[in-house]
C-alpha cells in the first residue's frame, strides 16, 4: 500500500530494496517514464497495482540501478523534483550560425547582460600553480599554421580520476551529456560554458611529452576513441606526440592517450583550428561531434588563456590536481579585428531618421563594443574578439536594430514607380493553363526526378538528350532529373486507379532536363494523361470509352483557345506508343509534340488496366505561337451558303489529304471545310470509304448567287475526284 | 336576371382558370365573351327591359364582362408564359454534366500571393532550376565550407551544379542583368536533400521578394509584409518581427503570424507555440551587391522568402506537404 498524501493504493513492486516504512518515487497510470513507457493500471501477480515505484534508471536518472529510490525528509505527496535536483529550469535556444559565441552559457549570459543592463559575472579561477614550469614539461609545434593559428597547453599533475561530483553530473545530463570521470567531465562542462571545445590527454602516454600538429599523410591511419580506425588523407589535421598522432584535430581524440583511470598526468589542449580544415576533415570521415561543430563555426582565440586556465583550476578543485605555472603557446592569436568605420546617416537611413547618435553608442556599448569619434563625424568601432561575425557597417546597424527592437521600427509603404518589363513567361503559360481547365483538365504537379526503369522505359520518347544524373539523389531510386513529364503522369494515372478514379483528364506545365553536351538544359513542358470515359457517366446514355480523336480534339481545342493555327498531324514513332494510335503535332512546321495510345507493354509497365492516352508538348514553343495581339476583322455582314459532297475512295486515302487538296486549290469564295460523315459497308464496293465533306462559301463583299456558290463547289469536287480517283455517292 | 348573371360569372370564372391550352381558353371566351354567348345576348336583350331593371342588369353586365376579361388577359399570360407543357420530365433527374477541371491548389495560392504582390508592385522574375554554385551560394554570402552551407541540404549534379535550395539565385540573376531600381518576386520549385515527412518535402515551392533602390530602410520591409499579410489573411492577422539571420540579409528577420487556427492559444499547427513562423527576411547584404557589382554605398533594398506550400497548409488546414505532390483527385478536387 502506497501512501501519495492525498490518498493511497496498491502498488505492485518486485525492486530488492522495497521495505515498509520507505520513502520513494511513484509513477501513478498515466506517467511517462524514461524510454518512453507509458505507466498503465494493470494486474500484476494477481493484485491490481496502481501505478509504479521507479528507480532512478527508470527515471533517467542513472545508467543501471538495483533498486528503487528512497528519499529522506519528505512527506508522501511532496514534490521530488526538488530532492532529485531535477528542479532545473532548461532553455532551448536556437543558435543562429553567425554567433558562435552563443554556443557557450557565458556567450549567452554576455548577450543577456548587454540586453538587460546588468553585470555579466564570469565563473572564478583559483590556478595555486606549483612545481615545475608547464615550459619545463611539454612543448608544442605547429607544422600548420593555417590549419592550427594557435595551440595553448596547460600541464597538471597528480590528479585523482574518479566519479564527478554531483552538481557537474547533473549539469552535463541536463543539456543531454554523459558523466564519464571528472577530468572528461571539466573538458565538456568548460566547452559548453565557454563554447570552445578543449581536450584532456594522458601526459604520461604522449611520446617525449610533446605535441605536434600536422596535416596526416595520406593513407595515414588512426584509431580515435569511440575505438575507431580511420584512414586520412592530407586534408586532415592531426594532433601528435614525439612519434604518432594522439587526436584528429578539432573532431575527436585518439584512443591511445585517452584519460583513462590509471591516468596520474594531464596536458589539457586549448586550440584554434581553422573552421574550414575542421569541417573538411570532418567531412570526409562522416562525423559530427560537439567539438567539430564548434570549431567549424569559429572559436575565439582571444579566450584561450582564460579557457585553459578555468579548466586547469576546475581540475585542482575536483580532482585534487596540481596546476604547472604558466602554459606553453604556440602561434598566435590573429590580432585585433579591423575597427568599422559606421557612418550615423546610414543607420538613420535604413532603421528612422529618429535613431540618433547617442543611441547608436550606447547600444553598441552594451554589446561590447569599442566606439570612438571617428573621421568625418562618423563613429570607429572596435569589435570585442568574440563577435568575429561583425566585419562591415550593415552588421553594426543590426546590432543597434537588435538593441532598439524590431518591433520598434514604424512600418511605412511608400511607392516608388517601377518600369515593369514583359513578364517572363508566365502570362503564356497562364493562357495555356487556363484553357486546360476550361477543357475540364485537372493540373497536378509531379516530381521532377525521374527513376532509371522510366529512363530505360522511355527510350526515345520525349527526351532530348541525356537525362542529368544527380550525385546525391534524395532517393536512390530517382536519380535522374525528368527529361520527359509522362512517367510521372502515368505514376498519377495508376495512383488514382488504384483508389477507384478511373476517369481521367489530367495536365502538368513543368520543367523537363537534360543533358547537351556538356550543358545542363531545361524548358517548358505541357504534358496530359487522358483515361475511361470521354464523358461524365450520366443517366439514358451509352458511356463511350476515350479515344484518339478524343485526345486529338482537346489539342485543336486548346490551339483554337490560344489563337494558333491549327496543327498538322504526322505519323509518330514513340517507345511508349502504340504506334496506330500515336501522331505528332507541328505548326508551321515547327514539331510541337506528340499525343498518342500507350502501348500494351507500357501500360503493363505502369500496371493500368484500361487504355490511357498522354499528350507531351515543348510549351515554350507552343507559347512562341500565341501571337501578342489579335486584330479586329470586320465581322461577315453576307450569309454564308454550305455545300457537302460525299466521295468514295479508297480506304487507306486519308482525310486529311483530302482537306489539305481542297485548301490547295485556294479557292477564294470556300471558307471552312469539315470532314461531317465516314461510311464503310455493304453499299460499298469492297476496299472503298465514303468521306462526307462540308464546305462552306462566302463572299464579305455580297451575297453570292446559287450560280456562284454552284460554281466554286463544282471546280473543287472535280478536282478532289481528279486528284483521288474519286467517285460522287 | 342577376342571379342568372352570377351563376354565370362563377360558370365562366371557372372555366378560365381551368383552361390547360391556350386552345381550350379561346373556346371558353368564345363561350362566355362571345358574340353568341349568353352574356351577349343579355346584354343585347337590355333595351326590353323596364328601366330599373335595365339600369341594375346593365351595371351588372358590365362588371362581370370587365371581370371576365381581365381574367381572360391572366389566363392568357399564365398559358403563353408556361408554353406546351412537354411529355412527362422528371425534371428531378440529374443534369448532365460537363467535364470540370481544375488549378492545382499550389498555383491558386502562387496566383493569389502574385496578385497581391503585383498590386504592390512587383514583378515576376524567374530562373532555371539547374543552378551553379555561384548564384545559389556564393553570391550570396554563402562560401564554400563555412557551416551556413549546413542550412541547405543540397542536391548536387556535379561539383558546380546543383539544384537551387532557394529562390535567392534568381535575385542575383536578375540583378547582374540590370541596374536599380528592381522590385521583383521569384516564385519557383526548390529542391533538398531531405526525407520526406508529414511537414518537409524534397521538392516545394517558395516565394522570394527582392526591392533595391536608393536609400530603402528597413520600415518599408516591415510595411510591405505587413500590407501582404494583411491582404492575405485579412486585416486582423497579428504579426511578429523576431531576430533572425540568414547569409544575404543583414539585419535580418524572421516573421511569424499569430496562429490563425487556434488565435494565439497553441494548437498543433503552431506546435503549441502560438505563432507559426511564415517569412524570412532582411536587408540585402552589402556582400551580395558586391557579388553582384552594385556599389553597396550607392544603393539599399530588401529581401523576403516564404514557402508557398506553407501558406496553403494554413490557409486550407490540409496538414500533410506530401498531398501536393501526390495528386490523389479526391485531395485535388476537394481542396
Amino acid at each position: 500500500m502506497v501512501d501519495w498524501g492525498s490518498g493511497s493504493s496498491t502498488v505492485v513492486c518486485g525492486a530488492p530494496n522495497v521495505h515498509a516504512g520507505m520513502t520513494s518515487v511513484l509513477a501513478p497510470p498515466g506517467s511517462v517514464i524514461a524510454g518512453g513507457h507509458r505507466i498503465t493500471e494493470q494486474t500484476i501477480r494477481g493484485r491490481r497495482s496502481h501505478g509504479m515505484l521507479v528507480s532512478a534508471q527508470e527515471l533517467g536518472l542513472e545508467e543501471s540501478s538495483e533498486g528503487i529510490i528512497e528519499l529522506d525528509g519528505i512527506e508522501p505527496g511532496g514534490d521530488v523534483r526538488s530532492p532529485l535536483g531535477l528542479d532545473d529550469e532548461i532553455i532551448d535556444l536556437d543558435v543562429q550560425p553567425n554567433r558562435p559565441d552563443c554556443l557557450g552559457v557565458i556567450g549567452v549570459a554576455r548577450e543577456v547582460a548587454a540586453l538587460t543592463g546588468s553585470e555579466l559575472r564570469l565563473p572564478r579561477i583559483d590556478l595555486n600553480e606549483a612545481g615545475r614550469t608547464a615550459a619545463d614539461m611539454a612543448s608544442v609545434k605547429i607544422e600548420d599554421p593555417h590549419g592550427c593559428p594557435r595551440y595553448i597547453a596547460r600541464v597538471i599533475s597528480d590528479v585523482t580520476i574518479g566519479p564527478s561530483p554531483a552538481w557537474l553530473a547533473t549539469a552535463l545530463r541536463s543539456v543531454g551529456s554523459r558523466s564519464i570521470n571528472n577530468i572528461v567531465d571539466i573538458t565538456n562542462f568548460v566547452m559548453l560554458e565557454f563554447g570552445h571545445p578543449i581536450h584532456a590527454f594522458d601526459y604520461d602516454r604522449l611520446a617525449e611529452h610533446r605535441i605536434v600538429v600536422r596535416r596526416a599523410r595520406a593513407g595515414e591511419v588512426m584509431v580515435t576513441l569511440d575505438d575507431v580506425e580511420r584512414t586520412l588523407t592530407s586534408e586532415h589535421l592531426l594532433i601528435c606526440d614525439g612519434k604518432n598522432p594522439v587526436a584528429l584535430a578539432g573532431v575527436m581524440g585518439g584512443a591511445d592517450s585517452e584519460v583513462s583511470e590509471a591516468t596520474r598526468n594531464i596536458l589539457l589542449e586549448c586550440a584554434w583550428f581553422d573552421p574550414v580544415v575542421v569541417r573538411r576533415g570532418a567531412w570526409k570521415l562522416g562525423v559530427r561531434t560537439e567539438a567539430s561543430q564548434r570549431f567549424e563555426h569559429g572559436v575565439d582565440a582571444h579566450a584561450m588563456e582564460m579557457i585553459a586556465a578555468r579548466a586547469s583550476s576546475l581540475m585542482a578543485q575536483l580532482a585534487g590536481g596540481k596546476v604547472a605555472p604558466g602554459f606553453v603557446d604556440a602561434g598566435t592569436d590573429g590580432g585585433a579585428a579591423p575597427a568599422i568605420t559606421l557612418d550615423v546617416r546610414s543607420v538613420a537611413s535604413m532603421l528612422g531618421e529618429d535613431v540618433g547618435r547617442d543611441e547608436i553608442v550606447a547600444a553598441l556599448t552594451s554589446f561590447g563594443f569599442g566606439v570612438a569619434d571617428g573621421p568625418d563625424g562618423k563613429l570607429t568601432v572596435d569589435v570585442p574578439p568574440h563577435r568575429a561575425d561583425v566585419t562591415v557597417e550593415a552588421d553594426l546597424i543590426e546590432e543597434v536594430l537588435r538593441s532598439r527592437g524590431y518591433e520598434d521600427v514604424p512600418p511605412e509603404v511608400p511607392f516608388h514607380s517601377i518600369d515593369v518589363p514583359p513578364d517572363a513567361g508566365v502570362g503564356a503559360r497562364n493562357r495555356v493553363l487556363d484553357a486546360m481547365v476550361r477543357l475540364g483538365f485537372y493540373e497536378v504537379m509531379t516530381t521532377s526526378f525521374m527513376s532509371e526503369s522510366a529512363s530505360g522505359r522511355l527510350g526515345g520518347s520525349g527526351v532530348q538528350g541525356e537525362p542529368i544524373v544527380l550525385s546525391n539523389p534524395v532517393n536512390k531510386e530517382m536519380p535522374f532529373m525528368r527529361t520527359a513529364i509522362m512517367p510521372s503522369l502515368l505514376d498519377v494515372v495508376r495512383r488514382n486507379r488504384n483508389v477507384g478514379e478511373k476517369d481521367l483528364r489530367i495536365v502538368e506545365l513543368g520543367k523537363v532536363f537534360w543533358k547537351d553536351g556538356d550543358g545542363l538544359r531545361e524548358r517548358w513542358a505541357l504534358a496530359g494523361a487522358l483515361s475511361g470515359l470521354a464523358g461524365r457517366h450520366s443517366w439514358g446514355e451509352t458511356p463511350r470509352s476515350i479515344d484518339f480523336f478524343d485526345g486529338k480534339g482537346i489539342l485543336w481545342a486548346l490551339a483554337e483557345a490560344l489563337d494558333i493555327d491549327t496543327p498538322d498531324t504526322a505519323c509518330y514513332d514513340g517507345r511508349l506508343l502504340d504506334a496506330g494510335a500515336s501522331a505528332g503535332f507541328s505548326v508551321r512546321g515547327e514539331g510541337l509534340g506528340f499525343l498518342g495510345m500507350l502501348s500494351k507493354k507500357a501500360l503493363a509497365a505502369w500496371e493500368l488496366p484500361d487504355p490511357v492516352f498522354v499528350f507531351e508538348i515543348d510549351l515554350d514553343r507552343l507559347c512562341g505561337f500565341i501571337p501578342t495581339a489579335v486584330e479586329f476583322k470586320e465581322l461577315p455582314r453576307y450569309p454564308k451558303a454550305r455545300r457537302d459532297v460525299a466521295l468514295v475512295i479508297g480506304e487507306r486515302s486519308a482525310a486529311g489529304d483530302v482537306l489539305a487538296a481542297v485548301e490547295g486549290l485556294g479557292e477564294p469564295l470556300l471558307v471552312d471545310a469539315q470532314v461531317f460523315d465516314i461510311y464503310v459497308g455493304k453499299q460499298l464496293p469492297p476496299g472503298k470509304k465514303s468521306l462526307g465533306f462540308g464546305l462552306t462559301y462566302m463572299s464579305r463583299e455580297r451575297t453570292l448567287t446559287d450560280e456562284e456558290v454552284d460554281e466554286a463547289h463544282s471546280r473543287i469536287v472535280s478536282h478532289l475526284t481528279r486528284e483521288f480517283d474519286a467517285a460522287l455517292r | 336576371m342577376l342571379d342568372r348573371l352570377k351563376e354565370l360569372g362563377r360558370e365562366a370564372t371557372a372555366a378560365l382558370q381551368s383552361a390547360a391550352t391556350l386552345m381550350e381558353l379561346e373556346s371558353v371566351r368564345v363561350k362566355y365573351l362571345g358574340r353568341k354567348s349568353e352574356l351577349n345576348q343579355v346584354s343585347r336583350g337590355l333595351k326590353d327591359l323596364e328601366s330599373d331593371e335595365r339600369r341594375s342588369v346593365g351595371r351588372a353586365v358590365n362588371e362581370l364582362k370587365n371581370e371576365l376579361g381581365a381574367l381572360l388577359e391572366q389566363s392568357k399570360e399564365r398559358l403563353e408564359s408556361a408554353g406546351e407543357p412537354s411529355a412527362g420530365l422528371d425534371l428531378t433527374l440529374p443534369g448532365r454534366m460537363p467535364w470540370v477541371g481544375g488549378k492545382h491548389p499550389l498555383t491558386r495560392t502562387y496566383e493569389r500571393l502574385e496578385s497581391i504582390f503585383r498590386g504592390l508592385g512587383f514583378e515576376v522574375a524567374l530562373g532555371p532550376d539547374v543552378e551553379d554554385d555561384f548564384h545559389n551560394f556564393d553570391a550570396l554570402n554563402i562560401p564554400a565550407d563555412h557551416p551556413a552551407r549546413d542550412g541547405w541540404d543540397t542536391i548536387y549534379i556535379d561539383d558546380d551544379s546543383l539544384l537551387r535550395t532557394h529562390m535567392s539565385p534568381v535575385q542575383i540573376r536578375v540583378m547582374e542583368s540590370r541596374k536599380p531600381p528592381i522590385r521583383i518576386i521569384a516564385p519557383g520549385r526548390v529542391y533538398r536533400n531531405e526525407s520526406a515527412d508529414a511537414s518537409h518535402g524534397s521538392e516545394f515551392y517558395q516565394l522570394e521578394g527582392l526591392y533595391v533602390d536608393r536609400d530603402v530602410r528597413f520600415g518599408e520591409l516591415k510595411g510591405v509584409l505587413i500590407r501582404f499579410m494583411r491582404e492575405l489573411f485579412g486585416e486582423n492577422v497579428t504579426l511578429r518581427f523576431r531576430a533572425g539571420f540568414f547569409p544575404f540579409t543583414e539585419p535580418s528577420t524572421e516573421v511569424d503570424v499569430k496562429c490563425l487556427i487556434c488565435q494565439g492559444s497553441g494548437c498543433s499547427v503552431c506546435s503549441g507555440t502560438g505563432w507559426v513562423e511564415l517569412l524570412g527576411a532582411g536587408m540585402v547584404d552589402p556582400r551580395v551587391f558586391e557579388a553582384v557589382g552594385y556599389d553597396p554605398g550607392e544603393f539599399s533594398g530588401y529581401a523576403f522568402g516564404l514557402g508557398v506550400d506553407r501558406i496553403c497548409m494554413m490557409m486550407t488546414g490540409t496538414d500533410d506537404i506530401r498531398l501536393f505532390l501526390e495528386n490523389d483527385l479526391r485531395f485535388l478536387r476537394q481542396i
